[in-house]
């Protein structure tokens, strides 16, 4: 697409215009669940990640509770972080962008709202699961294996339905974001019945299992996660500022170089380990080549941001997605750092490798949601955000919290990393060490629960306003009708 | 983009190559991993062969201890241990006494889920057994770990055990607490392992690499 195409496809898509109108219409109500869904299972996780956290302040914190034990925690929050709160909230993205790309309305939009109640009743399953002790103790494919089946069926038909939007488009061009939801759509399934079938149904043996395992937890980061918050950044950042994305031409060569190295590096966090040394190494340097796209990101996407820096600011929506964009090229470049193996001595076993799941889920992808929500609920409600002070105290929180939550991992792991290679210095001294890093996180996570509440009271009101606007329309029409 | 069946190829060719490379390769390269004993000899055609009759490692775990890594697996214990000992000079995890040797890939296969683990907020368990040998130690400590270590982050496992009044039958299986420790019971009451808290202890127990293997030889200390 041409940079004449983009400016094109900004005037295509001015709010209001009749098309648009049924377009978002058809969606509508999936969207809505699919948001419900997704801000449900932050604040669960949200809670989950208070209570692992005081767990690690004090480990005797709710102890007697087999149910609850640490390990069960990150479990239960790692599943409705990753299966609830990201995957719901992608669904809506990648479902209402790809209608609003291709100018098409979803048909049968019903069906969506079935698969998308059985996908959360396969999680409720897969939690009960988790805390009766099914889990698989594979982080981030930690639900039993036998909620796969669930998720599958449901996951097939929101697939089915936005490839088949793609190809039922009313205009012959395509847009970056939707290579990018086109990718995630295809490559989720597929890496998630691999995993399931060599991890589960028919294990492997030895390490194959840890290499499978890695590999999984990789492609679910960076074919998953990231393409879907890149789409919601290259379809809003020039919708909402009325500018070209920077450098358009060049997004073809990132989306290629990024999708090639980063489903080519999933082994840098198996350095050192019991596995094939070439692996290992094939990873280090497609990692390293990430250079590439991150690049042209910084170029393209930043670069845009920056270039119109003032109104970023002025904007809610743009705000959030500003902090994701800057917070994915410091994860890149964390992941391009941590994979070199001299680093890798100093940062192994650490948490360090926490605070980089931290940060990609929630520095990047859940602040790009954030903003895509800023954006699509007042559409989606036909109703202003009822209080301007909850906005700015949600983004204020959420970005210091996530921030001293990166932070606090990345440094505390850092030291735990130097102490490591210090033989005389015992475990349990830099156990104790760790504490006041613990501390820290904790600290985080409330901040981030305090915010996610603030955003979801923002939204109830909001919601109350409509109806109370709504509501005495209503009732007229239904008083003159009795008369 | 205008070829939409391009783009799907491309997509397609992206994760088949990972997938053929990480999964396929792996499984190719290290499925057929078997048992094999300590040392090779060579035989008549001059190809290096097990020795006949030595004992093949790594060896089967005894029962109670394939109970326990279900214990493992259900508490969540990967979640903050790993099991597995790295190579110098990418750490010093020999010379801080992790394991007599680093671990290789044989190591693993007789084990229905592998949890090499990421993370090391606890110690290294791939040699605990050669560790701590003490049952009790490692019963007190999942009872209570500050009982054994002041100051540990690892929380305490109180539904693993028992609480009764103290008997002929109790007091054989009951937890020997130090002297004058502020966790034991009131007197007249002892705390019991439950058959959970003896399996794991037993796979902890039966956790280490002991033994040599033809690509993993543990050298004698100088």
């Amino acid at each position: 697409m041409s940079l004449n195409q983009s400016a094109d496809f900004l005037s295509s898509t001015k709010p209001g215009d009749q098309a648009l109108d049924v377009v978002d219409k058809s969606i509508h109500l999936s969207l809505c669940y699919f948001i419900i869904s997704g801000l449900a299972w932050l604040l669960i996780g949200s809670v989950l990640g208070v209570v692992g956290g005081m767990k690690m302040v004090d480990p005797s914190f709710l102890a007697s509770f087999e149910f609850l034990t640490y390990g069960r925690v990150q479990a239960a929050l790692n599943s409705s972080l990753m299966m609830g709160w990201v995957s719901n909230i992608a669904f809506a993205i990648a479902l209402w962008i790809m209608a609003r790309l291709s100018a098409a309305p979803v048909s049968h939009g019903g069906v969506l709202l079935i698969a998308g109640v059985i996908w959360n009743v396969g999680l409720s399953i897969g939690l009960l699961g988790i805390f009766i002790g099914d889990m698989t103790s594979l982080t981030w494919l930690d639900l039993p294996s036998y909620t796969s089946g669930i998720f599958l069926l449901s996951y097939s038909l929101i697939a089915v339905w936005g490839l088949v939007t793609f190809s039922n488009r009313n205009n012959n061009y395509s847009f970056v974001s939707q290579w990018y939801i086109i990718g995630a759509l295809l490559w989720f399934p597929w890496v998630y019945v691999i995993a399931q079938f060599f991890l589960f149904w028919f294990p492997v043996r030895g390490v194959t299992q840890s290499i499978i395992h890695a590999w999984y937890v990789n492609s679910i980061f960076y074919l998953w996660i990231a393409p879907i918050g890149l789409a919601a950044a290259y379809y809003l950042i020039p919708k909402i500022l009325r500018v070209p994305i920077r450098a358009y031409h060049m997004s073809s060569l990132a989306f290629w170089s990024f999708v090639f190295f980063s489903s080519w590096s999933g082994l840098f966090s198996l350095i050192g380990a019991p596995v094939p040394v070439w692996l290992v190494t094939v990873s280090i340097v497609s990692s390293i080549s990430l250079l590439i796209p991150i690049i042209i990101y910084s170029y393209s996407i930043l670069g845009t941001l920056i270039s119109k820096i003032s109104e970023v600011l002025k904007d809610a929506s743009l705000i959030f997605i500003a902090f994701g964009c800057f917070a994915f090229i410091e994860q890149l470049i964390i992941k391009v750092l941590i994979s070199i193996r001299a680093v890798d001595t100093f940062t192994h076993f650490t948490l360090i490798y926490e605070g980089f799941d931290w940060h990609l889920i929630y520095a990047f992808f859940s602040m790009v949601a954030f903003g895509v929500l800023y954006h699509l609920i007042p559409q989606l409600l036909k109703q202003e955000w009822a209080s301007g002070l909850l906005v700015k105290l949600h983004f204020i929180l959420s970005a210091l919290g996530v921030s001293l939550l990166v932070l606090a991992l990345y440094i505390g792991g850092w030291v735990q990393g130097m102490q490591f290679s210090q033989p005389e210095v015992s475990f349990l001294a830099i156990a104790t060490d760790l504490k006041f890093w613990m501390q820290l996180k904790f600290a985080s996570l409330i901040m981030l629960l305090l915010a996610n509440s603030i955003f979801v009271l923002n939204i109830l009101a909001t919601v109350a306003q409509r109806l109370l606007s709504v509501l005495p329309i209503i009732s007229t029409l239904k008083s003159n009708r009795a008369d | 983009m205008k070829h939409f069946p391009l783009l799907l190829i491309g997509i397609f060719a992206v994760l088949a190559s990972s997938f053929l490379v990480f999964v396929l390769t792996t499984q190719n390269q290290l499925g057929s991993l078997k048992q094999s004993t300590e040392g090779l000899e060579q035989n008549d055609d001059g190809e290096l062969v097990m020795i006949e009759g030595d004992p093949l490692f790594p060896a089967k775990k005894p029962g109670l201890a394939d109970q326990g890594s279900l214990e493992y697996i259900k508490m969540g214990c990967v979640y903050c241990h790993s099991q597995q000992v790295r190579r110098a000079p990418l750490s010093v995890d020999i010379e801080r006494g992790l394991g007599l040797r680093v671990s290789v890939p044989r190591d693993y296969i007789l084990q229905d889920r592998v949890l090499i683990g990421n993370q090391r907020v606890g110690p290294d368990l791939s040699n605990i057994g050669l560790r701590q040998t003490d049952q009790n130690w490692h019963l007190l400590h999942l009872y209570n770990p500050q009982i054994t270590s002041p100051g540990s982050l690892m929380p305490p496992f109180p539904f693993l055990f028992e609480l009764e009044p103290i008997s002929e039958a109790t007091a054989a299986s009951a937890l020997v607490f130090p002297e004058g420790s502020e966790f034991s019971p009131e007197a007249g009451w002892v705390v019991v392992p439950s058959r959970r808290a003896l399996a794991l202890v037993e796979y902890l127990l039966a956790l280490k690499f002991d033994y040599n293997l033809p690509e993993a030889i543990i050298l004698e200390n100088e």
